[in-house]
């Protein structure tokens, strides 16, 4: 009488390779992807909210810079010197040391042109 | 981070929402066994009812989160009773009545075995009225569905469900039409005596 071996032996349940459920498999994923998809989403409102908010400060400093430039040209006496630096402000700048009115009608430009950006986009 | 439960509240609602479609699609999937063996009905029925839990967990925190918030400053009856709160009133009624119809789906599916078939079937399927509900309350309330696409993908997503459980339940209903045919019908032959 042979001995049975171990290969011959039929498998018993202590060795048998347990298998997890697919369901429970499935579950946990659904689960982390609800969690990552909540986390991914809080992130880009926050990242969104932030950017917008830079936005909103940058347009609002702006719009003071503008405020005062105009203000700046109308007391200055000079018109030409402040159409010339509302094509080129970079000429403007060059010439700051003309009057101060120039350089505070490139600065109203410039300011302009960030306003206009902003409310593009 | 003064922000954070703000931005939790909308993760989260939104989150919510597509839990809702998704165990709708599930269910659908389920009922119609348009899938066959594989994935076997008990592997689709689990995962439809943990999609189930887990959107009732989501929008716990979604009305949680929204409870300890400052920007919206709501309060456990503006949270509950529609109408009360001062914040879009209108388009949170249309969540609170979503969230009882959540809560009513949820709660006659953990005691189906005490109530009759046709009663649970009845409550489940409010589950459609429980997506246009959700969708009308993200649309209205929600801050972050302002962009056309999105709207139009929840909008066009609406109507793909509504125009699906039709057709399903068209289906089933042809499906059964024969069986209530299949009663034995006296043949001409029988008729007479015959055989």
């Amino acid at each position: 009488m042979d001995e049975p071996t171990a290969d011959r032996m039929p498998p018993t349940r202590r060795h048998r390779p347990r298998r997890k459920p697919r369901a429970a498999r499935a579950r946990r994923a659904a689960a982390a992807l609800s969690v990552a998809a909540t986390l991914t989403l809080g992130g880009v409102f926050a990242w969104r909210d932030g950017q917008s908010a830079t936005t909103t400060t940058a347009t609002a400093a702006a719009k003071r810079t503008s405020t005062t430039a105009t203000t700046t040209t109308t007391g200055a006496t000079g018109a030409t010197g402040a159409t010339t630096s509302t094509t080129t402000p970079s000429t403007s700048t060059s010439d700051s040391s003309a009057s101060s009115g120039t350089t505070s009608s490139a600065s109203s430009s410039t300011s302009a042109t960030a306003h206009t950006t902003t409310s593009g986009s | 981070m003064d922000k954070l439960t703000w931005y939790v509240a909308r993760a989260s609602g939104i989150v919510a929402w597509a839990l809702i479609l998704t165990t709708i699609v599930w269910g659908l999937l389920l009922a119609t066994k348009v899938l066959g063996r594989r994935p076997s009905p008990a592997w689709l029925l689990s995962l439809h009812r943990f999609l189930g839990a887990l959107t009732v967990a989501f929008v716990g925190v979604h009305v949680g989160a929204i409870l300890l918030d400052n920007y919206t400053s709501f309060g456990i009856t503006d949270v509950l009773v529609p109408f009360t709160g001062s914040w879009h009133p209108v388009a949170v009624a249309w969540g609170i009545v979503g969230m009882y119809l959540l809560v009513a789906i949820e709660i006659t599916s953990l005691l189906r075995h005490r109530m009759s078939n046709r009663a649970w079937h009845a409550v489940h399927l409010l589950s459609y009225f429980l997506f246009a509900t959700t969708t009308v309350h993200m649309l209205t309330a929600g801050t972050d569905v302002k962009a056309l696409v999105a709207s139009s993908v929840s909008v066009l997503l609406g109507v793909a469900v509504t125009f699906g459980s039709v057709a399903v339940y068209l289906w089933r209903a042809e499906r059964r039409q024969p069986r209530r045919l299949s009663t034995p019908v006296p043949t001409p032959r029988a008729r007479a005596g015959v055989g």
